[in-house]
C-alpha cells in the first residue's frame, strides 16, 4: 500500500502503456502490479470524468480478476461443487454479485477503495449465504419430517471422521481444525442452518456447548441434538 | 420499504459491523454480537460458521485460476457492469429532463402557450401546436420539435418522451359510443385545415421539407 504510486500518476499512463501495466499478475514480487484497489479507484475516476473508453478497459480488467476471486472463493468455501455444480458458472454469479454491491452501494464502492479483498471475502460469504438459504427452503421440510435411525450413531461417526477424534498435538489441532473446516464446506447443502452452525462453532471455533447455546439463547440439549443430527449426517456422507 | 425489507436492511448492517470487527470470528466476537442483537443470533451464527469454514480451509493458489478464466466470461461480466452503470448514470437526469419537459407543457395555457407558438414557428397558430402536444400529428417537422424544446428550456428527447407518453385527442372511452378510433394526421392535412392564409400555410408545410419525421 505504501510503495503505490498515485492514482494520479497511473490515470496519466497513455491507454496502451496502461493496458500492459494492468496485465501484471504477479503481485506479491511485481512492483508494477496495480492493486485491486487501486484499479477500482481509477475506474471511479474515469466514471466521474465520463471516459468511457477508460472505465470499459478497466471494467474488463477488474471483471477478469474478480472471476478469479471468485473461483477461489467458491472452491474455497464448498460453493462449488455443493451448491453449484459448474465452476465457472458459480464464479461469474458470484462475481457479477459483487460488482453489483459495488456498483450499487456507496458504502461498498467506498470501501473497496482501501481494502478490495476484505470487501469481497464479505460480499461472497454474503452470496453464499444466500445461497444456502434458497436451497434450504426444501431441505428444512424434509428434514422436520425425518427421524434418528439405528445408522446415525454419533459414535460411529467420531470414529470415522479422522478429524473428530481427540488430537495429540497443536499442530493435529491445526490440521483438525482444516479437516472439519472442509467437511463443513462439503456438508453445507445438506445440514440445516441449525446443524451446520453448530458442527462449526463446536469442531472448528472450538466452542463450549454451553456458548453455543448462550449464543443461539436454547438449551443445551437442543445443541446436543443439533450436533447428533449434524454427526448422523455426516456419518451417512462418509459411509457413501 | 415493507417491515420484511427493513429487517433484512439492519440484517446486513449488523453483519457487516460484525465482519468488519475483526479480520477473522472469534468465540468472544460471537457471543458479543449474540448478546448485542438478540434478534440475528441465527444469522449473526450462521455467517460465523460460513466466515469460520472459509478461514480455516486450506486455501488454493488463485493466480492459477486466471489463466483458466475465459474470454467469454469476462466479456459478458464486462458487458453488465457497463449495462449497469450506464443505466445508474443516466437514469437520473433522464428523469429529470422527463420530468421538466412534463411540467413545462402543463404550464402551458392562455398567453404561454401562444407565446411558444410563436417560438416554434406556428406563427401564432395555438391550434397547431395544441395539435402537437396532444399527439395528434404524426409526421411534426423537427425543426419545429427543436424550437418549442428551446423555447420551453428542455431537451429534445425529453420533450419528444413526454409526448409519446400524452394521451391521444379525441378517444372516447364512454360505453354508450362507438368505440372512438383516434386518426392521427399528417402534417400537411393539420397546416391545410388551418384559418390562416395560403401564404402562411405554405412556410408552415415548408418547414417540413428535408426533415425527419417525429
Amino acid at each position: 500500500m505504501n510503495s503505490q504510486e498515485p492514482d494520479s500518476v497511473i490515470e496519466a499512463l497513455p491507454d496502451p502503456v496502461l493496458r500492459a501495466r494492468l496485465g501484471g499478475t504477479d503481485w506479491a514480487n511485481d512492483p508494477a502490479f496495480v492493486p485491486d484497489e487501486q484499479v477500482f479507484r481509477l475506474l471511479q475516476r474515469a466514471r466521474a470524468a465520463g471516459d468511457m473508453g477508460r472505465v470499459g478497459m478497466l471494467a474488463r480488467v477488474l471483471s477478469r480478476r474478480l472471476l478469479s476471486h471468485a473461483k477461489a472463493f467458491a472452491k474455497r468455501s464448498g460453493i462449488f461443487p455443493n451448491i453449484i455444480g459448474n465452476l465457472d458458472q458459480a464464479a461469474e454469479e458470484l462475481a457479477q454479485y459483487v460488482w453489483e454491491c459495488l456498483i450499487t452501494r456507496p458504502g461498498d464502492a467506498a470501501y473497496a477503495e482501501n481494502r478490495f479483498g476484505k470487501l469481497f471475502k464479505l460480499r461472497a460469504i454474503d452470496f453464499q449465504r444466500r445461497l444456502l438459504a434458497k436451497k434450504r427452503t426444501c431441505q428444512d421440510s424434509l428434514d422436520a419430517m425425518a427421524h434418528t435411525s439405528d445408522d446415525e450413531n454419533p459414535e460411529m461417526t467420531i470414529r470415522m471422521v479422522p478429524a473428530l477424534r481427540q488430537d495429540a498435538t497443536p499442530f493435529d489441532s491445526l490440521a483438525t481444525k482444516q479437516e472439519h473446516a472442509q467437511t463443513a464446506a462439503r456438508l453445507q447443502a445438506i445440514l440445516t442452518k441449525n446443524e451446520y452452525m453448530t458442527y462449526v462453532m463446536l469442531y472448528v471455533e472450538e466452542m463450549q456447548v454451553k456458548e453455543v447455546a448462550a449464543a443461539l439463547g436454547v438449551t443445551t440439549r437442543a445443541i446436543n441434538n443439533y450436533k447428533n443430527a449434524a454427526l448422523g449426517k455426516i456419518q451417512k456422507e462418509f459411509k457413501q | 420499504m415493507t417491515s420484511s425489507n427493513r429487517r433484512l436492511s439492519s440484517l446486513e448492517d449488523v453483519l457487516d459491523e460484525f465482519y468488519f470487527s475483526a479480520d477473522k470470528p472469534s468465540p468472544e466476537m460471537v457471543l458479543r454480537a449474540c448478546e448485542a442483537h438478540p434478534e440475528f443470533r441465527e444469522d449473526i451464527l450462521e455467517f460465523a460458521a460460513l466466515w469460520s469454514t472459509h478461514e480455516e480451509a486450506p486455501a488454493s493458489d488463485e493466480s492459477a485460476y486466471l489463466d483458466e478464466i475465459s474470454e467469454e466470461s469476462v466479456s459478458r461480466l464486462q458487458s453488465f457492469v457497463l449495462d449497469s452503470l450506464h443505466k445508474l448514470d443516466s437514469k437520473p437526469s433522464q428523469e429529470t429532463d422527463i420530468e421538466k419537459a412534463k411540467n413545462a407543457i402543463e404550464s402551458l395555457a392562455g398567453g404561454a402557450l401562444r407565446r411558444a407558438a410563436t417560438a416554434a414557428g406556428l406563427g401564432g397558430s395555438t391550434l397547431l401546436l395544441q395539435k402537437i402536444l396532444t399527439k395528434a400529428i404524426k409526421d411534426v417537422p423537427m425543426r419545429v420539435l427543436a424550437s418549442l424544446a428551446s423555447h420551453l428550456n428542455v431537451t429534445v428527447n425529453a420533450l419528444q418522451s413526454t409526448l409519446a407518453d400524452t394521451v391521444v385527442v379525441g378517444r372516447s372511452y364512454r360505453a354508450s359510443d362507438k368505440p372512438n378510433v383516434p386518426v392521427l394526421e399528417t402534417w400537411e392535412s393539420a397546416v391545410r385545415t388551418l384559418p390562416v392564409s395560403d401564404k402562411e400555410k405554405d412556410r408552415l408545410l415548408a418547414l417540413q421539407s428535408n426533415e425527419d419525421p417525429l
